[in-house]
């Protein structure tokens, strides 16, 4: 099982945003796709979602073609876990989670015993079971993030689309949600995320996906992929390539002062 | 060796805890969620007391047990022990009065709230979003040329659809704060529409339009019929039967259109949907009760503060909660003075000072 994205191109008016890019999914790997600002990044993530349709070239999971599922079939494929954010009303944590079952409801129903035992077993899962009755809003950045991720959970897609969704985390926070998406990864679930921070990658990913103005640039491991040149090329920044004392995690760290 | 074969056993006692803990969550959550479906319960059932107070209400006072006895009397044989008179001033006056204005306040209460929903912003009601003063122009052009109980109502509809979709596009161009731009949108709209309205009295007839327009505009439920009623009743079955099937996609566009969509709503159709509903119940309490302000945007918030977000608790509190409140707001009007007040200028001396208590408290639900 995988998705694809296969040749997708995408124009919006006379500008190229994203060119010619190919690459797959794992099932049970966790991808990330790096790239500067304003790399077409957030426009790949949305025409996978199919947010975006008017691409040219195919998206596909297990060789079926995202534009033929229907939207309920695809939300139990595929859940968006979004960067966190202020909801206008604020719900509890349950309340919250829950939400993501209505995917699999036919419509005009209504979440009932099942779904709330799906979305209490997804909080147990993030470990947020003593915070169900909390408001959203009354729990800590990090705690806000793996309430999404549960909902992503609850909606019981194997795919999940996360939009740096480590961004607005402390130090702490962001690893212990990154361990918690490692996790997932090995239960099946396929995990693709956006991200600007290069250490998630070295730490976290199986794979990564490196964008540079609309165009795939390098696809691979991280170990193997990411390196002083990728990182000039990339980001313009001198970076040096670190080894930890255990001999096998790599990280990169910017050199100062030096052009 | 043990220790790891120590540390499945630990995990395998602490993994079924967890599912226990899960059950059991099930079921202290039943108890916390039958405490809203009991405060919603609670306040039916204080509807319904006021509901057969208010029929004693009155220049003509009539005792409850009078009240009781006629309105058993429809299905029981029970030998009668009240005046005829009282009969029928009971049904001929007071109830067609009083059902119609429980009808328009749930009615008002529930647009309210699926139109703050949908459109992410708390202060998205009829009033703010040019709904009532749209209805009002569509009303007062239709009294001015049909004056005719039908072409009123659908003028009213046309006309509140009309400004509805307007503050939409027009709101999505704005720039900035959101919340702000729909507000403005809506003041902008609303003036267009009173302007029109401001017009048509001018030019309506002095001897019977504008006497009629301009009684109309104030909002009252005196002088109601079981006509009214009839007339009323259908189109906001229409409208706030589909509302509450879609409580819970409601629940889903409060997160923001994308989110909704990856979560499987369809998120244009569930929002054309929501505001067709609620903006034909309005009309339809537009059209028999005239423009009754502020209930569209207090009971929601005040319901909000009761049994929290989720619309689950929200819509239907919010339905018995309008309607309580507008039954309560009509005796004053009717009883008060002995010449009645127009109850639309009575829920605005009420809803706005209890609207600001409702924006300076902290306490919050969830």
């Amino acid at each position: 099982m995988s998705l694809e994205v296969m040749e997708l191109s995408y124009r919006y008016g006379e500008r190229k945003i994203l060119e010619n890019i190919s690459f797959e999914l794992q099932f049970g790997q966790f991808t990330c796709l790096i790239g500067p600002n304003g790399v077409g990044k957030t426009t790949l993530m949305r025409c996978i979602l199919r947010l975006l349709t008017d691409y040219e070239g195919k998206i596909c999971i297990d060789g079926k073609s995202i534009k033929d599922i229907s939207a309920k079939q695809l939300a139990q494929q595929m859940a968006y876990i979004p960067q966190l954010h202020t909801p206008m009303f604020n719900s509890s944590v349950l309340d919250m989670t829950i939400m993501g079952t209505i995917a699999s409801l036919p419509n005009f129903s209504s979440p009932k015993e099942k779904q709330r035992k799906i979305a209490l077993q997804a909080l147990e899962k993030m470990g947020l079971l003593h915070l169900k009755d909390r408001g959203f809003m009354q729990t800590s950045g990090g705690e806000r993030q793996l309430t999404l991720i549960a909902r992503a959970l609850a909606q019981q897609a194997k795919i999940l689309i996360m939009d740096e969704a480590t961004a607005n985390l402390d130090f702490g926070n962001r690893f212990r949600v990154l361990e918690q998406v490692k996790q997932l990864t090995k239960e099946g679930y396929c995990i693709f995320m956006t991200t600007h921070h290069i250490d998630e990658v070295l730490l976290f990913a199986d794979k990564v996906v490196a964008l540079q103005e609309g165009k795939k640039i390098a696809d691979g491991r991280p170990r193997e992929v990411v390196d002083e040149a990728l990182m000039r090329r990339l980001y313009q920044a001198e970076v040096e390539m670190v080894g930890a004392h255990d001999g096998q995690t790599q990280i990169c760290i910017p050199k100062r002062g030096e052009k | 060796m043990t220790r790891a074969n120590d540390f499945c056993i630990m995990n395998r006692v602490l993994f079924s805890l967890e599912y226990n803990k899960i059950d059991e969550e099930c079921m202290t959550r039943k108890l916390k969620e039958n405490r809203k479906v009991f405060l919603i319960f609670l306040l039916l059932a204080v509807l319904v007391a006021a509901f057969i107070v208010s029929l004693g209400l009155g220049r003509y006072p009539i005792r409850i047990k009078e009240i009781l006895g006629i309105l058993g009397s429809k299905f029981f044989s029970v030998e009668p022990f009240w005046d005829s008179s009282a009969e029928d001033i009971l049904f001929r006056v007071r109830l067609p009065r009083i059902v119609l204005a429980c009808l328009v306040g749930a009615s008002l209460a529930v647009a309210g709230a699926s139109y703050q929903g949908i459109f992410q912003n708390p202060m998205a009601s009829p009033d703010i979003l040019g709904t009532s003063a749209g209805a009002s122009f569509g009303a007062a052009l239709a009294i001015m040329f049909f004056a005719q109980r039908g072409a009123i109502a659908l003028g009213a509809f046309v006309s509140g659809m009309i400004s509805v979709a307007f503050v939409f596009l027009v709101s999505r161009k704005t720039k900035g704060n959101r919340i702000l731009g729909l507000v403005l949108s809506g003041i902008m709209v609303s003036s267009l529409f009173t302007a029109g309205v401001s017009y048509l009295k001018l030019v309506a007839d002095p001897a019977d339009q504008l006497p009629s327009i301009t009684y109309w505009l104030m909002g009252s439920l005196a002088s109601t019929s079981l006509n009214d009623l009839k007339f009323a009743l259908l189109p906001m079955l229409i409208g706030i039967v589909p509302l509450f099937l879609l409580r819970w996609q409601i629940n889903a566009l409060t997160m923001g259109e994308e989110e909704a969509r990856t979560m499987g709503v369809n998120t244009k159709a569930v929002r054309v949907t929501v505001i067709l509903c609620a903006t034909l119940v309005t009309a339809a309490s537009v059209s028999v009760s005239g423009v009754i302000g502020w209930v569209g945007l207090v009971i929601p918030h005040l319901c909000r503060r009761m049994v929290g977000n989720n619309y689950q608790y929200l819509l239907p509190a919010s339905l018995v909660t309008g309607a309580l409140f507008l039954l309560c707001v009509d005796n004053i009007s009717r009883n008060a003075l002995s010449t009645e007040i127009p109850i639309g200028i009575l829920t605005a001396v009420i809803g706005a000072p209890f609207f600001m208590y409702l924006l300076t408290r902290k306490e919050e639900q969830y």
